[in-house]
């Protein structure tokens, strides 16, 4: 990896390029998986991946490959020559300009398998002991990853870390009636604690369990949704990737092309990228074209501050090369806890999952309300099934109430529940 | 490499192994206003092997090709089944075994194109669109192929060999209508090499104009109306209804799981207009977008009749289900890359043409709604399923009235499929789709239009 990336910089330069890119990243995963609530399966896996890009009069090409013999990376070199000549051009292509090298290391490094078996163990025996209706499958896997970039301009990052990551899937069956499936993860970077005990994990299945005997909610009606946390993160990541990003732009689909400093939505609202949040086991260290991560407001009480764009995106719309992604988003606690926004919630739903498509290019879209909990009166009233929430995602953002005082860290999210009115709910 | 030679790193005393050799081939190219935006090229290669012992799975793999990396690869997974069955507590169970042996790759029979000719095939494309259609405010045109290349052998006989390659038009068009812009997408192709699929690109004209026109539909739509509705599912729909309402709950995984279909095997769950099969590979003889000759653990793949006229038949298996079961195996287990273990994964899932014409079932309805064109869905084990429409259109006294703004159609997957009135005679196929189910993989899915009644988002 030392010498690879660099003999392979100014091999692409001998063969003509202007410019190059190359990476390279070796990782290791362990993982273990319950399947039919059961030790099932134990994966070893073995990665290598050389990401190489070629800038020529313009043009870029880009070849990636896994084998790393003198034949195959020359076979690859070839092509990628032929490729970028056979391009065509946009001055928009360009490199990261010359930075200190920099390198960084996160994470355990070397999994911990006794402790591994034993939390999936543990978390097997509480879910069939304590919740034997629930059937589940679930997985643990810890992954070490080294990557080095370099490119011509003199940039050279090294990154090494390491992480566990646990999911599961669950869904329960009870006199005869059966619930919606939900799942859960994180990442984290160490297992001190068991799985159950991270993000509700707990309550999720003892959730799922009453889940098996929804109740009926009124037909159709207007009031609040509050937005589990990973429901809230998914909808502003897809915000983000609706209008902010390179692609959305460079193909004129966003609706706030040039709105820079511009007030879109609630003053309530603050979403940052932070890529190197203590708090979070999956960080990131630098940007895809190679710039240094750091921790960036993309929306900052409501105003718009980042459009989050690499390179190509910058020089296509004339923004500024952001350096951060939209990974690590985070939206900081509130001062009420869910209990105290449940009880301020005349009528509407506890959407604890939500399964949609992407939004038109306007906003509007609807979801179906999984796992969720029809609210009146300030109390939880019944789970609910077939239920569906239509909302305009712009105008919701400009509807946030609140955010409770509890949050959940998922590894690479923290994201409060969010309360948000004006939702049209149809119920079954 | 010799895969056979590989099992002699295998210690003895394994109930069950299997070894593979993979590589993934993968092209994109895209422009966008005639600038290119992708120019890539992607592999990926390697083995894997993954043991059976005692009722626990060990697998390895790597992307490392020499003789001492693959012993030792070999090694680990027997030696990983080794370990997890001593911590686990369930009993082993004895894998059925129906293998096959074949070679089956689809390189193209005719000269293949150079990177040139296929570059100046889209580029006239992106001409001719900026040239017909000056009022887009944007447009996107590429190509995107996917070759699939494996060879896997099983200690129970199966010795297979297939490259299955998928080749894509890809085209998107933004407008901009009276609240802002409007996009269509359409992805054009299927299964074979590229070159098995084009030759002129006035043979795509008429997509074209049929995708401007549905953009132009859109640039002034209406809200659907939440609730309940008697609609037209497009024959382009029907896909993702086979697929995500049905075709998940019925992967015996999900059963094993506690899916709904697990109580009504043998039981009516839809109308008898409705019969629907996950063909392994060929349907009215024509291949299918994802043809599986054999599966990844080396069974024979067999079509899987999950609904036939109304009745639940059968759900779809990999070794192990199977076996949990005491079915019949369909050859349905498959991974995506060389690192994957098989997964009980759908291939080519399908809705049954009926006999029915599509404008006699929109004549049918008062009003509700013509649903045409979907961006994703997603299945639960109780069958409640939802996807995303990007294109619909009201249906006023059996007339086609003003195109919708994009909703969310869903509903109880054996509830629907009783409502199920009418079944167009036509069928259509889509050979794009991915589905995500821990890994993602190239599925086919199809069928006819169908009229049902189907809950929507809106206002």
């Amino acid at each position: 990896m030392d010498n690879l990336c660099k003999k392979l910089i100014d091999r692409l330069l001998e063969l003509g390029a202007d410019k190059a890119v190359v990476s390279y990243n070796e990782s290791e995963d362990s993982e273990y998986n319950l399947i039919y609530k059961e030790l099932n399966l134990l994966r070893s896996l073995e990665s290598k991946r050389l990401n190489l890009a070629a800038y020529k009069d313009n043009k870029r090409a880009i070849k990636s490959i896994n084998q790393i013999d003198e034949a195959s990376v020359e076979e690859a070199l070839t092509e990628l020559i032929q490729s970028v000549q056979e391009g065509n051009p946009d001055p928009a292509f360009d490199i990261a300009e010359y930075q200190e090298p920099a390198a960084f290391t996160d994470g355990p490094l070397k999994p911990d398998n006794d402790q591994i078996v034993k939390r999936l163990q543990e978390f097997s025996q509480e879910m069939k002991s304590q919740y034997p209706c629930v059937h589940f499958d679930a997985s643990m896997s810890h992954t070490h990853s080294k990557t080095r970039l370099i490119n011509s301009n003199g940039l050279d990052v090294t990154m090494e870390r390491g992480y566990y990551e646990f999911s599961t899937v669950f869904t329960a069956k009870k006199d005869g009636k059966m619930s919606s499936m939900n799942y859960t993860y994180f990442q984290t970077a160490n297992l001190d604690k068991p799985c159950l005990d991270y993000n509700q994990g707990r309550e999720l299945i003892r959730q799922i369990v009453e889940q098996t005997h929804p109740g009926s909610i009124p037909q159709k009606f207007v009031g609040d949704v509050i937005l589990a946390p990973m429901v809230m993160g998914g909808l502003v990541y897809t915000l983000i990737q609706s209008h902010f990003t390179d692609g959305t732009l460079i193909s004129k689909l966003s609706l706030f092309p040039d709105h820079l400093g511009q007030k879109l939505f609630s003053d309530k609202l603050t979403i940052k990228s932070i890529p190197r949040d203590p708090r979070l086991a999956m960080k990131y260290f630098i940007t895809a074209d190679g710039y240094l991560a750091q921790e960036q407001a993309i929306i900052e009480n409501g105003v718009l501050k980042t459009y989050p764009v690499n390179i190509f995106g910058a020089n296509k719309t004339g923004k500024p090369v952001a350096k951060c992604h939209t990974d690590n988003l985070v939206i900081e606690p509130g001062e009420k806890s869910l209990a105290e926004i449940i009880a301020g919630t005349k009528e509407g739903i506890l959407c604890m999952r939500a399964s949609y498509g992407s939004p038109s290019p306007q906003g509007d879209m609807s979801t179906v309300a999984k796992n969720s909990y029809y609210i009146k009166d300030g109390k939880i009233i019944c789970p609910v099934k077939e239920t569906m929430i239509s909302f305009n995602l712009i105008e919701a953002m400009n509807n946030i109430e609140e955010f409770s005082s509890e949050n959940h860290n998922l590894g690479e999210m923290i994201m409060p529940y969010t309360r948000i009115s004006g939702v049209t709910v149809t119920g079954k | 490499m010799k895969l056979l030679e590989l099992k002699q790193s295998l210690p003895a005393g394994l109930d069950y192994w299997e070894i593979k050799q993979q590589e993934n081939r993968d092209q994109a190219v895209f422009f966008l206003d005639g600038s290119m935006t992708n120019n890539n090229r992607s592999s990926s290669s390697g083995i894997m092997c993954r043991a059976y012992k005692n009722g626990a799975w060990g697998l390895a793999s790597s992307a490392l090709g020499d003789s001492a990396s693959l012993a030792r690869i070999c090694g680990k997974a027997a030696s990983n089944a080794e370990l997890l069955s001593k911590h686990r507590g369930g009993k082993a169970i004895h894998l059925p075994s129906n293998p096959a042996q074949g070679e089956y790759l689809f390189y193209t029979k005719k000269q293949p194109w150079s990177f040139a000719q296929r570059r100046d095939f889209v580029l006239e494309l992106d001409n001719y669109v900026k040239t017909k259609y000056p009022k887009l405010s944007s447009r996107q045109m590429g190509i995107r192929q996917d070759e699939t290349e494996k060879h896997i052998i099983t200690s129970d006989g199966a010795d297979m060999h297939v490259m299955i390659p998928r080749s894509f038009l890809i085209v998107a068009m933004v407008d901009t209508g009276t609240d802002g812009p409007v996009q269509g997408y359409r992805s054009l192709g299927g299964f074979g090499q590229f070159e098995d699929i084009y030759s002129d690109p006035k043979e795509v004209y008429e997509e074209l104009e049929k995708l401007y026109q549905e953009v132009q539909d859109m640039k002034d739509p209406v809200y659907a109306r939440a609730g309940s509705f008697d609609c037209v599912l497009d024959a382009r729909l029907a896909g993702i209804l086979s697929h995500e309402a049905v075709g998940h709950t019925t992967e015996a995984d999900f059963v094993l799981n506690g899916s709904i279909a697990g109580d009504f095997l043998n039981q009516e769950v839809a109308s008898p207009l409705v019969s629907l099969i996950d063909v392994a590979h060929t349907y009215d003889n024509t291949i299918c977008p994802v043809p599986v000759f054999i599966d990844d653990e080396g069974t024979l793949a067999e079509d899987c009749v999950i609904i036939d006229k109304g009745i639940l038949k059968s759900y779809m298996h990999n070794k192990e289900s199977a076996a949990m079961l005491g079915h019949k195996l369909t050859g349905n287990a498959r991974g995506h890359y060389f690192s994957d273990e098989p997964l009980i994964r759908m291939r080519n899932t399908m809705i049954v043409p009926g006999k029915d014409k599509l404008a006699d079932m929109i004549a049918s309805i008062e009003d509700g709604y013509y649903l045409v064109e979907s961006n994703n869905g997603q299945a639960d084990a109780t069958s409640e399923f939802m996807f995303g429409v990007t294109l619909g259109y009201e249906i006023k006294n059996g007339k086609l009235g003003k195109a919708i703004k994009g909703t969310t159609m869903s509903g109880v997957a054996f509830d629907l499929l009783k409502t199920v009135t009418m079944v167009s005679d036509d069928m259509y196929w889509t050979g794009s789709g991915m589905c995500g189910k821990k890994q993602s993989i190239q599925v086919g899915m199809g069928g006819p239009a169908i009229k049902c009644r189907v809950n929507l988002g809106g206002k």
